[in-house]
């Protein structure tokens, strides 16, 4: 399939009528990559949701599993408002495409009526015009047949893995057993094999027709043993649907298991999260305590830290003191008051007479002036005792009160850090609700034992399977036998004979072909995988294989199983390449007639990822169209896919006032002025 | 790859000239009926191939 124009009537962002025309391979010199470059909002998504609508009719996509029905319309509503109230508008959405030489228009409408606030909307009718090589031309309007021919040429369940969300791609990879099986059944169809196994269906059906009819018409031992055949066939294939049904119950309970697993493990993390939080706070607790004592000692020590402050003037004082006692001073030589009592008696204790004005007086005089009254005297030595004890623990104090004002500042400190930390914490655990670790356990032990009983009934069915067909095969010797022992090769036996041939000439043939597809598609998956990924993932994954039901797997450097280890950036290379090797293996003669239509394309990619997509992918598929936002395609990204030549159509979303986008298209070389110039993409 | 039917039917001439025209014919019909009218077809089919076998010999 190449897709060749898409035009839209007033759906979703897009009033009036608008068109986007792809670039490709065959048609355009060359040129096959579209870029369809809009912000966010603008209608990218819209133009995918176009997309799955024209060709499958898909009102939703997968991403609108939590939408409502009635929030979602794909009239636009801009224009519902300015028709008149009773008037329908009319959307519709047009794709042109090729497929296997024919040209086809598809055409799918949808009707929409404003009743009050609702909108009502209503399908209308799809038409598909088909060009054939050879010029003949043909109409179809029945919905069912054209959705049947749309799916001869991209099978509806395989859809996603061409026309897909790069955000979204991954999940490819991370199917459910279901949904793997539903793939399963579309990537046969993709690759033809259905047809095979409806040949081989059908075969055993005539070979069992024929053989209820040979048994009716057969009497005594051969009648036995067509009896007998008749019932190891219907045991045979009982035990192949019950050992289908098995391997399904078998992957479903793997996946419990898994899913199980992945709870328990979410609520390990968590519960290591709430016990290091549990930690935290604990310490948090003990600090607080810590400080609150540290608290109580600084207050305790208020009165005797103070003194700390007085260290100079108290120092100052004792030195003072301590000089006049050095000095004599203090205590005086003669007491003050004997002093007093010479010169008002005018004698000395020598009993000579002091007389005023003589020598001796001056003497005394001068004495009185040194000594200092006794109770001042008193008082200062009594003060130098004091402060000469008060002295001595000053420096201990001071020590003593600065470790203390240190380590509360450190503890604040810690308290603080351990608050920040706590918070860290709470946010990682964030709203995850923990759950009952030990009932999940007990499920998943219950799972386990289911898949133990599950595997024991398979291995049992298989080796009764074995044993039906060896007597099958003893059956179908002794049932020829009598045959040519009693002449009853007729007609009949003849073409149940035939049929059975046929019908096991196909089935080995389905089994060999199946073995060397699935073998061609790891090869190419693995060899475009190498193209992709970056060096890192070249070093450390080796091969993408795939599995029994066409889901993949990709093995690391010991060929184990690693695909439940890579990142979703690596997913998508993953997918991508197997995606280019599926329509390798389904394209006829090598030609890749599919398109690569990528809504988000690098969204989740390093920029080694972007820039070998940008290189490679344009090698090998003949179609690329990318719908991408500003910090995806940016002018690094535009001037490395300028540079492969293969860079056809720019179209740029812009948005109107009114809500709706207009679809404006520009030359390759103006694209770069609504390109950003982003240096470092935070992934 | 060239058309998986195509290569199908290269590997059933390995067969019977009878295998290969019942298989191949029941490989054509699949592609656009269901199995149970396949089986109803190629009733006829293989009628026809063992009564042309007998009269050949």
């Amino acid at each position: 399939m190449i897709l060749r124009k898409l035009r839209m009537k007033n759906f979703r962002q897009f009033q009036g009528t608008q068109e986007l025309v792809f670039a490709s391979d065959d048609r355009d010199d060359g040129k096959k990559i579209t870029v369809v470059f809009g912000d966010n909002g603008r209608g990218k998504t819209g133009i995918f949701r176009a997309m799955m609508f024209c060709l499958y009719g898909d009102h939703r996509l997968s991403q609108d599993a939590h939408v409502e029905e009635k929030e979602l319309h794909l009239v636009n509503s801009t224009e519902l408002l300015d028709s008149a109230s009773d008037k329908p508008v009319e959307c519709f959405v047009e794709l042109e495409f090729s497929h296997g030489g024919s040209d086809f228009n598809l055409n799918r409408a949808m009707l929409g009526i404003l009743d009050g606030v609702d909108i009502i909307e209503e399908r209308g009718p799809v038409h598909l015009f088909q060009r054939t090589p050879e010029g003949n031309t043909k109409t179809t309007e029945d919905p069912t047949e054209i959705n049947r021919i749309i799916n001869s040429i991209l099978d509806h369940r395989v859809r996603e893995y061409f026309l897909f969300d790069g955000e979204k791609i991954e999940r490819l990879t991370r199917a459910s057993s279901e949904q793997r099986k539903e793939i399963s059944v579309g990537l046969r169809n993709l690759l033809d094999i259905d047809t095979l196994e409806k040949a081989i269906k059908a075969t055993a059906l005539l070979q069992k027709r024929l053989d209820t009819e040979i048994e009716r018409k057969s009497t005594g031992e051969y009648a036995k043993i067509l009896s007998k055949l008749k019932e190891n066939s219907e045991r045979r294939q009982q035990i192949r649907e019950a050992l289908e049904d098995l391997t399904c119950e078998v992957e479903l309970a793997v996946e419990e298991k898994r899913k199980v697993d992945k709870e328990l493990d979410t609520i390990r993390e968590i519960s290591d999260l709430l016990e290091k939080r549990t930690e935290l706070e604990s310490r948090e607790n003990e600090l607080d305590e810590a400080l609150n004592a540290m608290l109580s000692e600084i207050r305790s020590r208020t009165a005797k830290v103070s003194l700390v402050l007085m260290t100079n003037t108290i120092n100052q004082v004792f030195k003072h003191i301590d000089q006049r006692k050095q000095k004599g001073e203090i205590p005086s030589e003669i007491r003050r008051d004997l002093i007093d009592k010479i010169i008002s008696e005018a004698r000395c204790i020598c009993d000579r007479e002091v007389i005023e004005g003589t020598e001796p007086y001056d003497a005394i005089i001068e004495w009185k002036n040194r000594a200092s009254e006794v109770l001042i005297e008193d008082f200062m030595l009594e003060l130098w005792r004091l402060l000469s004890g008060v002295r001595n623990h000053f420096e201990d104090t001071a020590i003593g009160a600065e470790t203390l004002l240190q380590r509360y500042a450190i503890t604040k400190n810690d308290i603080e850090q351990t608050r920040l930390a706590i918070k860290a914490v709470s946010d990682e655990i964030g709203s995850s609700e923990r759950k009952d670790a030990g009932k999940l356990d007990e499920i998943r032990g219950k799972i386990a034992k289911k898949i133990i009983k599950l595997e024991a009934d398979r291995l049992n069915y298989k080796e009764e399977l074995q044993i039906l067909e060896q007597e099958h095969e003893k059956l179908v010797l002794q049932r020829k036998e009598k045959e040519r022992e009693e002449g009853l090769k007729t007609e009949l036996t003849e073409r149940a004979s035939l049929a059975a041939e046929s019908h096991s000439a196909l089935r080995a043939i389905h089994s060999e072909f199946t073995e060397q597809i699935k073998d061609l598609i790891g090869k190419s998956a693995t060899k475009y995988f190498g193209q992709l990924i970056d060096e890192q993932g070249k070093g450390a994954l080796r091969r993408i294989v795939v599995n029994e039901d066409y889901s993949v797997q990709i093995l690391d450097r010991w060929n184990k199983p690693f695909l439940a280890n890579i990142s979703a950036g690596q997913r998508q290379i993953m997918s991508i390449s197997f995606i280019a090797a599926l329509a390798k293996a389904a394209a006829p003669e090598e030609v890749f007639e599919m398109p690569f239509f990528m809504d988000s394309p690098f969204g989740r990619l390093s920029n080694e990822h972007r820039r070998n997509l940008i290189l490679n992918v344009p090698k090998f598929a003949n179609q690329w169209i990318l719908l991408a936002t500003d910090t995806e395609f940016r002018r690094q990204e535009a001037r490395l896919m300028k540079k492969t030549e293969k860079w056809g159509n720019f179209y740029f979303l812009k948005g109107e006032s009114s809500g709706c986008t207009n679809i404006e298209q520009c030359a390759i070389k103006d694209a770069f002025a609504y390109l950003k110039d982003h240096e470092v993409i935070t992934k | 790859m060239p058309d998986i039917n195509e290569l199908i039917i290269t590997r059933l001439k390995r067969y019977e000239p009878e295998v290969f025209e019942l298989a191949s014919k029941a490989l054509s019909l699949a592609e656009h009926l269901t199995e149970k009218s396949v089986a109803e077809q190629l009733e006829a089919v293989v009628r026809d191939l063992i009564r042309e076998k007998g009269n050949q010999k």
